[in-house]
């Protein structure tokens, strides 16, 4: 027998459907009170449209997004509408899934069971599940040619998804996940930008807050200000999470230069630094980002002619900031005999600069 | 042969008539009774487009080569896709169908056009890149002129200043190709400004992008805003006639460097910028976005004088700068046949000098090999030059990344981030390699739990949302923007020719960008080209395809597929054929194929290379490693796969069942000796080239993994690099502990399996123990242990238990007790086969066989073939004669099965007939116990339609039937093994096919039966063959398990 399938997701409504009844919500969402609604906002589909998300915030003061839709979910035609509301945080990760008027169903047209909802709801949690690279009309095995209903979903496909409901996990999941991530960040950082920074993500201080606050940082997306600058040297002399320390140092580049209080902190972690650390500075540091003298007079006692490629490393920062002085202009000459011709190309180039 | 007046109009995607197969493969099989060409065209621009064709039309022998993967690089590489539409009426009937093929009728998708084609879109005819590069490439060929395409001439040989060969520079090293004539049509020919010195100021570059949603109707000239804070004054819209919606922008610049990468990037930042404000520009523009960047900008001198050559035989054939209009197409003809009407032929034979890389190399000096590609006739001749002595132009840094794909951008990012001074270069403009040149942007598998890789991917998610981007492009953007943030220098346009090495110890590389080879050294080099090139240059031992026949997964070329609401008839990722990316043929052939058989509106530049070298190094990963995890002290990333060769797989553990395409989803842990090369220091491998098995690749290839392995073993280089160490002696235990910090690795514990042999005799032994009681998934968990491990304490329990798995086991280590209670299975099961017939669900789905309980065979299809491969395995004469019997009822089972799916339609390895398994395992069962009454039963299946005459020697039946003549060829050896004299002969013919792979292995097969290769010479092959008594001395194949 031969199985056409086609599932046409139309988003009919979104905004205000009127939540009569709450069949189901994510246990998660009984622990947060949304003390205040900051608005609607609008993102795309992927289908090109605009759709309302509103932002809601905590007793906290941390962001959610929520939406609320109806799709119908379909199978050679025959349709069944869904009506949900789809919960995200701050970051644009799944937090909560409310189902509205009647239970989600399935294939044979029963309910979900509690357990059907707790593995949609993992599936939900897996940003990266299988599904993502799924198209809709692979899902079911065509060319085994049986009955999709029977259980003919692809293997792999099947172990993500509710038995007998893959098209309903996968229109919810792909809701979720697919381009509504990148979109809820975006507006979350504007928000963030327009708080001037005293929003509570900064104080929440969890690795998930501050590894979010330091990707938006990098991006350059987060405007940096004198309390972003402080957390990120905080973060940088005192995390003992690796990965916020690593980002923290990605972050260098883009401190705000205006916070005269800067220089001094930055001299203070560059000295207390190992040699390894401080290649993270001079690497990632601007070097469009003028300090002052004190710091290049810290960079001056770095110079070492047993470690050329570092010592040609600062210069080059030096070279690019115009910092002169005697030491540097006399290393660079100790390092025109270098047998490294780029060292000494470099060390030329300095050279000369400073004589004109 | 007649020939059209254009070809274009015969390539249909996803097509390949007769004629186009033997056009394609004339270059590559041709006799020759000459060894040099009349004139080469460096340049493969319409200039040399129409100056190679006017002189083949003479009668000349014409050899072109262009740097790049296609024809017509002022058209397509710089997406300046529309020529002025004035006096197109008086255009020839060829040149219209050059430029607006009848076939890419199909693909316009855009109501707006009018005139010609329903091309004209206001004073302009738009064009498409694919009709462009297919019918330039389709009429070279047509006229019978040689054809090279990611090849540059780099120098020139010569006696007394007159042209006598040219150095070529390709990803396949250097060679010399005589001439009695050079013609220089490279852009603004820079090979003839850069060979004399005499280059000029760049004034002024143009860019191209391409955009959907855009609803214009013809150009359209647009303002930028002063407070968008651009150095641009204006950008061009056009609209594109595949869909709605589809236009062009085009800016001019003034570059803020002479260097041409930094114009690159400059123009790609910008482009960004544009898009990033796409809603201030124009309100025409409002939601529109990025779908693909040009792969080079135009430049435009300040002086367009042109250099004086020196040497007599050189000519220079240059455009203007002026726009391309139909009435400057024809000017521009009439210049390139004047050109080509005034070279006076030169006929030198020797020459004494080599100019390159701003050097004059003696002659004594150069060292000629003979080209390692069996069959190969052009008149090429492989030089070796010691660049570190003669070489002038040099670059140098602490790290060296060679190739910025998915691994190499990465590895780029990876040393930046620990400071060290990188140089990271790549033949394109972009980075990304296969993933954004090949377009294959999806993450099949991999272990897309990794911070490292979900960090990166969204970040370069957002950074495509933020300017407006297709996510390809923005990963594009995103790669050049990582690495230049940790201050790497991006060196882009190269072409990788050669290595420079001292002592076993790797320097550095020669690469070519517009016809200079430079030096660029390094204290470490990464390999990042993901065919081993470095290595290979460097003289790195490796390994290549299966261990039985060489033969690697086939190779794809995808179509780029859009926002046209017209379907297309063909997938646009389609596998093409098996190829050896390794030979320059066989790269050739490969881009041929795909023009012939791409979309007409556009196709990705760069080809979908599954798998080549796999350098030998300190560790070799294999399938042990794959199926147990094994945790390796040095372990540096993971990986994750299912089994997914995009082939039959023809080790011992797929024909037995246990390893069959699309199966054993698992994850890997690969260790830091893998990445080492084993004689060489100053060198990693990263990407696909690591050292390990066939099996072991097919786990370890997903880009999701490829990514941070790249980023793990740039962070390596950098680490080796401060500290002066050198490769072997690494020790990467103070970097996991970082990357375990990070979560970029578990915790790294020791692995009992293989740390503590007591446990591992104990694990044997349960697992024997469990096979005993009937558990049939223990068979796989039991053969993966080495003979010498498990014999014992099987054939203690077969002592006590007759049990049929544990004969099965026995078999498949060679043992013959118990063979007989595998064979009653056989029988059995093949009886039930005969009554049932083959079943009506195709047994091969691989997607059926994907997440299967326990990896357990189901059905009686896979069960038989098992059970055929291991009594092979057992090699016991004994067996033959129910083999026999099944090879005799055994047919192809009709046509290669059609897939519903278009996507798996295009898939070669799906496309098999029904039988292909069953035969292919009767195959092996014969190689390893050959019987001269087994040879009427193969000659049988030979006469079946859909199994014999599958050679492609002529091109004839080859590119989607290649898996037939892979069935074909191995059916040859059986009954060679078995002592038939046909098969024999078969085996000669096929060192004639179009494969490289097939005269490899038919070539290898003869000599392991003939003991002695005659130099492959066919001639006396076949007198040998002749007088033999063949049926007498069946040979049986003497082969190791590959693990």
């Amino acid at each position: 027998m031969k199985v056409k399938l086609c599932l046409i997701v139309l988003i009919v409504l979104s905004g205000y459907w009127p939540k009569d009844k709450v069949c189901y919500a994510s246990r998660i969402l009984r622990d947060v009170v949304f003390e205040k609604t900051l608005g609607e906002f609008t993102i795309t589909s992927d289908n090109g449209e605009d759709v309302a998300v509103t932002c809601y915030m905590d007793e906290r003061g941390i962001i959610y997004w929520y939406r609320n839709l109806s799709t119908p979910v379909c199978l050679d035609g025959e349709c069944m509408l869904i009506n949900i509301g789809i919960y995200w945080d701050y970051a644009g990760d799944f937090f909560g899934l409310e189902v509205y008027d009647q239970p989600l169903t399935k294939f044979n047209h029963l309910a979900f069971s509690k357990s059907d909802y707790e593995k949609l709801e993992t599936t939900l949690q897996n940003d990266w599940s299988i599904l993502r690279e799924y198209k809709l009309n692979n899902l079911i095995d065509q060319d085994l040619k049986v009955d999709g209903v029977s259980g003919a979903t692809i293997q792999e496909v099947a172990d993500e998804t509710v038995k007998d409901a893959v098209y309903t996990t996968y229109t919810i999941w792909h809701l979720v996940h697919l381009g509504e991530k990148e979109q809820l960040i975006n507006l979350t950082t504007s928000i963030l930008n327009e708080e001037n920074t005293e929003n509570g993500l900064f104080r929440l201080n969890t690795v998930k807050a501050n590894d979010f606050l330091l990707n938006q940082l990098n991006r350059g997306y987060l405007v940096s200000t004198p309390v972003s600058n402080n957390f990120v040297l905080y973060l940088i002399s005192h995390s003992e999470i690796p990965v916020l320390v690593e980002k923290a140092y990605d972050c260098l580049a883009i401190l705000n230069i205006n916070d005269n209080t800067l220089g001094p902190k930055l001299e203070r972690i560059f000295a207390d630094s190992s040699i390894v650390e401080k290649l993270k500075f001079l690497t990632r540091l601007s070097y469009k980002f003028a300090l002052d003298s004190k710091f290049f007079q810290q960079l001056e006692r770095e110079l070492d002619l047993e470690n050329e490629w570092f010592t040609i490393k600062i210069i080059e920062y030096m070279e690019a900031n115009n910092y002169y002085s005697p030491k540097t202009v006399w290393t660079a000459r100790k390092l025109l005999r270098s047998k490294e011709q780029y060292i000494s190309k470099i060390s030329k180039r300095y050279i000369s600069k400073n004589a004109n | 042969m007649s020939l059209p007046a254009t070809g274009a109009i015969f390539l249909a995607p996803g097509f390949l008539p007769l004629q186009a197969q033997i056009e394609l493969n004339r270059q590559f099989s041709t006799t020759r009774e000459y060894d040099k060409y009349d004139v080469i065209v460096n340049g493969a621009g319409l200039m040399g487009y129409f100056a190679a064709i006017h002189a083949a039309k003479k009668g000349k022998r014409i050899l072109i080569v262009d740097k790049r993967t296609s024809p017509g690089f002022e058209i397509a590489a710089k997406k300046k896709l529309w020529i002025g539409a004035e006096g197109w009426e008086n255009l020839s009937e060829e040149m219209l169908e050059l430029l607006l093929p009848y076939g890419e009728k199909q693909e316009i998708d855009n109501p707006s056009g009018v005139g010609p084609r329903k091309s004209k879109f206001g004073n302009e005819l738009m064009l498409f890149s694919g009709s462009i590069r297919k019918g330039l490439l389709r009429n070279l060929l047509l006229n019978k002129i040689d054809v090279l395409l990611m090849t540059e001439v780099a120098g020139i040989f010569s006696r007394n200043k007159e042209v006598a060969a040219l150095l070529l520079a390709s990803k396949h090293g250097m060679h010399s190709v005589k001439c009695k004539s050079f013609v220089d049509a490279t852009d603004n020919v820079t090979f003839s400004r850069n060979f004399f010195g005499k280059t000029n100021p760049i004034r002024e570059a143009s860019f191209v992008a391409e955009i959907d949603n855009v609803n214009i109707s013809k150009r359209k000239s647009i303002a930028i805003p002063s407070n968008v804070g651009l150095n641009i004054k204006e950008i061009i819209l056009r609209p594109g006639k595949h869909f709605s919606g589809q236009a062009f922008i085009e800016f001019c610049f003034p570059p803020q460097s002479q260097q041409l990468e930094e114009i690159e990037q400059q123009a790609r930042h910008i482009t960004a910028l544009i898009g990033r404000n796409f809603s201030i520009i124009d309100d025409v523009i409002r939601g529109a976005k990025i779908s693909q960047f040009a792969q080079e900008c135009s430049l435009h001198l300040t002086d367009i004088t042109l250099p004086v050559s020196e040497y007599k035989g050189h000519y220079l054939l240059h455009d203007s700068f002026e726009a391309l209009t139909c009435k400057k197409l024809t000017d521009l003809q009439a210049k390139s046949k004047e050109i080509i009407d005034s070279i006076e032929y030169l006929n030198i034979d020797s020459f004494d000098t080599l100019f390159v890389g701003k050097a004059n190399i003696p002659k004594k000096e150069i060292k000629f090999e003979k080209v390692d590609d069996i069959g190969f006739t052009m008149p090429l001749e492989k030089c070796i030059i010691n660049g570190d002595k003669w070489l002038k132009i040099i670059r140098q840094c602490q790290v060296l990344v060679a190739g910025a794909g998915t691994a190499g951008a990465m590895a780029g990012q990876g040393s930046g981030s620990k400071g060290a001074n990188t140089i990271i270069l790549d033949y394109f403009n972009d980075m990304g390699g296969t993933k954004t040149m090949g377009g294959v942007m999806g993450y099949y598998h991999g272990v897309k739990s990794n911070p490292l890789f979900k960090n990166q991917d969204m970040q370069s998610s957002l950074l495509a949302l933020e300017h407006n981007m297709h996510n390809k492009v923005g990963y594009q953007y995103f790669h050049n923007k990582k690495n230049v943030e940790v201050g790497n220098r991006f060196l882009s346009g190269y072409i990788i020719c050669g290595t420079l090495s001292e002592n076993n110890k790797v320097t550095g590389i020669l690469a070519c960008r517009n016809g200079s080879i430079e030096l660029i050294k390094a204290k470490i080099t990464i390999d990042a080209t993901g065919d081993g090139d470095v290595a290979a240059f460097a003289g790195a031992s490796y390994a290549y395809g299966n261990s039985r026949n060489g033969i690697t997964q086939n190779y794809s070329h995808w179509d780029i597929s859009s926002g046209s609401k017209k379907s297309q008839s063909v997938s646009p990722s389609r596998d093409y054929d098996i190829i050896d990316y390794t030979r320059i043929s066989e790269l050739q052939r490969a881009l041929f194929l795909s023009h012939y058989q791409s979309y007409f509106y556009d196709f990705h530049p760069m080809l979908g290379i599954r798998e080549s070298r796999r350098i030998v190094g300190h560790y070799t990963l294999n399938l042990f490693d794959a199926i147990e995890g094994t945790t390796h002290p040095d372990t540096i990333s993971r990986s994750s796969s299912d089994y997914d060769p995009h082939y039959i797989g023809v080790s011992e553990y797929s024909r037995c069942g246990f390893l069959l395409p699309h199966s054993n989803t698992l994850v890997m842990n690969i260790p830091y000796r893998s990445i080492v090369p084993k004689d060489l220091d100053g060198l990693l491998i990263s990407g696909r080239g690591i050292s390990q098995t066939h099996n072991a690749l097919q786990f370890t290839r997903m880009s999701a993994d490829l990514l941070v392995l790249g980023y793990m073993t740039g962070q390596i280089a950098a680490d080796i690099a401060w500290n002066n160490g050198n490769t072997k002696d690494y020790d990467v235990s103070e970097l996991q502990k970082e990357w375990t910090g990070l979560g970029y690795i578990p915790k790294i514990e020791s692995d009992p399996l293989v740390d503590d042999s007591q446990f591992r005799n104990n694990e044997i032994k349960r697992r024997v123990k469990e096979l005993a009681t009937g558990k049939e998934e223990y068979l796989f968990k039991v053969i993966r242990f080495p003979k010498k491990e498990v014999l014992t304490t099987l054939l203690d329990h077969w002592e006590k238990n007759n049990h049929l798995l544990l004969a099965k086991a026995l078999s498949w280590y060679g043992m013959h007790m118990g063979n007989t209670l595998v064979l009653n299975e056989l029988q059995l099961l093949f009886s039930k086969e005969q009554e049932a017939g083959y079943p009506d669900g195709y047994v091969e789905h691989y997607d059926h066989i994907r997440g299967r309980e326990k990896n357990v065979l189901e059905g009686l299809f896979w069960k038989i073939n098992q059970n055929i491969a291991i009594l092979g395995m057992a090699q016991n004469k004994n067996n033959t004669s129910l083999i026999k019997h099944i090879l005799e009822h055994t047919s192809s089972g009709g046509d290669p099965v059609n897939r519903e799916s278009v996507y798996y339609q295009g898939r070669l390895d799906l496309r098999l007939i029904p039988n292909y398994n069953r035969i292919f395992n009767l195959c092996f069962y014969a190689e390893r116990n050959p019987d001269a009454s087994l040879i009427s039963g193969f000659e049988t299946l030979l006469s079946d339609a859909n199994i014999g005459g599958f050679l492609s020697k002529e091109y004839r039946v080859s590119g989607q039937n290649v898996y037939g003549a892979n069935l074909e060829i191995h059916i040859a050896v059986a009954m060679a093994r078995c002592g038939s004299k046909s098969g024999y002969f078969m085996l000669i013919d096929y060192m004639s096919d179009i494969h490289h792979d097939f005269r490899r292995f038919a070539s290898s097969e003869l000599k392991s039966l003939l003991g002695d290769d005659y130099n492959s010479d066919i001639k006396i092959l076949k007198t040998i063959i002749a007088e033999k008594q063949f049926s007498k001395s069946p040979i049986a194949l003497v082969k190791g398990v590959e693990l």
